[in-house]
């Protein structure tokens, strides 16, 4: 994996699936960085080319098996007093509405018309 | 400074009060910091604390350590001020990870050690300064603006957990809270001449800790002094529901103290190639160490662990996937920066883009990258295999050697701005980043004296890596070696 095709249109693609825009001045720079670091991380690809049983078996990382790799999972109640939180998670909503956060528009009632 | 026993003795009998305590450390700070004191010019701001907590809040915590202490049932950090990294919540306190993304977050619950510290009656006084997200090695992330070295303002006081390392340097507070993804405490620790330790993973919880690389994420300390960090690991390593890596008690290893006086070497660090990525002189300070443990009656020994250099490369897989996935919460509408002006995606993608800065912005493409059909298997997969191999070869040599024993960094604090590379930034962590791999405690020690510290003679120190649940054992010998560098 010495020489990684990590092209502009991958760039653009995988900045879409993040959510986020590159201006072209920053699209040249993220590119040129990250091509380096993904050339890097290729040389993992030389130690681990057969399977290899997870997490230490008995010995080494029992601890990490048991609870890490396992599901923790409680009994479905509520913890908290009924609107103990509400008022506090309402004040970080960026545009509140009442007891509602809002945004912008999801559906369009003359598209939906149109159908 | 006097020691948190000195000055738990001075609280114990009257001879200070908490709100003197406090007052003195509100003092020093403002000495320090341009945004409490305008006297203080731009190149001499310290620039460590982005806030205190509010007045009613410090205020509550004096009043609830006072009384602890006249009713007789203080422990050693009752009524002491501590700092806390501003990726911690503390409930109805803002919190923002150093990043414009969360500005004006106000932080909805404790963290769970935030909850046993205001039990215990330790002051929290505010917010340090720290790299965006925790993503970076000197600061020069943080939305806020860097932090200075204390002992030398031109260069940097190592990353992310700047604000708290150079806090805990300059006495504002004995000790200060930081966390560790890749080396965020040990570096800035050795870099501003601190005790800088990383716990076993899951054994102090993560609840309430802003989460950037989830399975290697640990809160950790930076004191003056290791007992301080022992005593005060033993306050914040308890089982936690509320985080579901946190080890239940029961599971908590027997401490296995007994000592074998052995400490290995890696290899790796007689390789010519990782020799000429290390400055000189940390590899003359580090000979240095080695003949100070022979001094004191430990056995030195080589051992090797093949892959321990292909930690930093494991690590930048698994970092930027956790991170890209972790980052996927802010979204401009639950909470955190918004900006809009468009339907509901081109809101999330401007919010996102105006939030966070670039370090942030390049790992969340990796992460997404390395995460995406096609190359799951070639990156992801490979480095959770990786992983486990590394996790082998670290088991097999803790059968032989108590401890192993590294340089916390490859370089001394460098200059602001020298370096640009963000590859040539990740590559100073080498020593560092092993441990989070593998989950295993770490500590970076000050091999000079304080006093002996300047811009001249920059901070030295030195890095060792326990067996799991070992971190007892890991004090214990440091301790050893702590004391006689500091006879």
């Amino acid at each position: 994996m010495a020489n990684i095709e990590f092209t502009k249109k991958d760039l653009e693609d995988v900045a879409l699936l993040s959510r986020l825009s590159l201006t072209e001045e920053e699209k040249e720079k993220f590119l040129v960085q990250m091509k380096e670091v993904l050339e890097y991380v290729g040389q993992v690809s030389e130690m681990a080319s057969g399977s290899v049983e997870s997490s230490g078996g008995e010995g080494y990382g029992k601890q990490f098996k048991d609870s890490v790799n396992n599901n923790i999972i409680r009994e479905d109640n509520v913890l908290n007093q009924a609107n103990f939180y509400t008022e506090a998670l309402l004040e970080n909503a960026p545009i509140r509405n009442g007891d509602y956060v809002e945004v912008a528009q999801v559906l369009d009632k003359h598209k939906n018309k149109e159908k | 400074m006097k020691t948190v026993k000195q000055i738990h003795e001075d609280l114990v009998s009257k001879k200070i009060t908490v709100r003197q305590l406090v007052d003195l450390s509100l003092e020093t700070i403002k000495n320090n910091e341009r945004k409490f004191n305008q006297n203080i010019s731009e190149v001499e701001d310290l620039n460590a604390v982005v806030d205190f907590y509010s007045t009613e809040f410090i205020n509550e915590q004096i009043i609830n350590a006072q009384k602890i202490i006249d009713e007789n049932k203080s422990d050693v950090w009752t009524g002491v001020p501590i700092l806390v990294k501003d990726n911690i919540l503390v409930a109805g306190e803002k919190v923002t990870a150093g990043s414009k993304m969360l500005e004006n977050y106000v932080a909805t619950y404790d963290a769970s050690i935030v909850e046993k510290l205001k039990e215990k009656g330790v002051i929290l006084l505010g917010r340090t300064n720290m790299d965006e997200f925790a993503m970076g090695s000197s600061s020069e992330t943080s939305f806020y603006g860097p932090t200075k070295n204390p002992f030398d303002k031109k260069r940097v006081p190592g990353g992310s957990s700047a604000g708290s390392a150079a806090s805990v340097a300059s006495n504002y507070t004995p000790l200060a809270l930081g966390s560790d993804t890749g080396g965020s405490i040990r570096l800035p620790a050795a870099f501003c001449n601190l005790v800088g330790f990383k716990p076993t993973y899951g054994s102090v919880s993560r609840f309430g800790l802003i989460a950037m690389g989830s399975s290697l994420d640990q809160i950790g300390t930076f004191t003056n002094n290791v007992e301080e960090a022992e005593s005060f690991f033993e306050l914040i390593s308890f089982y936690d529901k509320k985080d579901s890596t946190s080890i239940p008690k029961e599971k908590r290893q027997d401490i296995n103290l007994e000592i074998k006086k052995k400490i290995g070497i890696p290899k790796i660090l007689s390789d010519e190639k990782i020799r000429k990525s290390v400055d000189p002189k940390i590899l003359e300070d580090f000979e240095l160490q080695v003949k100070n443990l022979k001094t004191i009656g430990y056995k030195i020994e080589e051992v090797d662990i093949p892959n321990m250099d292909k930690a930093l490369a494991i690590y930048y897989i698994i970092c930027p996937a956790e991170v890209s996935s972790n980052m996927g919460r802010y979204d401009g509408v639950r909470y955190g920066l918004f900006s809009g002006g468009g339907d509901t995606i081109k809101n999330f993608i401007n919010s996102r883009t105006e939030g966070f800065g670039d370090e942030v912005r390049r790992r969340i493409l990796l992460g997404t990258y390395i995460l995406s059909a096609g190359y799951f298997d070639a990156y992801y997969n490979k480095a959770v295999m990786a992983r486990e191999i590394l996790k082998m070869e670290f088991q097999k040599v803790f059968e032989e050697v108590d401890l192993i024993m590294t340089p916390t960094s490859t370089m001394f604090p460098w200059k602001f701005g020298e370096i640009t590379n963000p590859l040539a930034m990740y590559l100073t962590d080498l020593f560092t980043v092993p441990a989070n791999i593998i989950g295993a405690p770490a500590i970076s020690i000050q091999t000079t004296k304080k006093e002996d510290v300047n811009s001249q003679n920059l901070p030295r120190a030195v890095h060792f890596i326990g067996n799991l649940f070992e971190d007892k054992k890991l004090f214990k010998i440091v301790k050893d070696l702590e004391s006689f560098i500091q006879k």
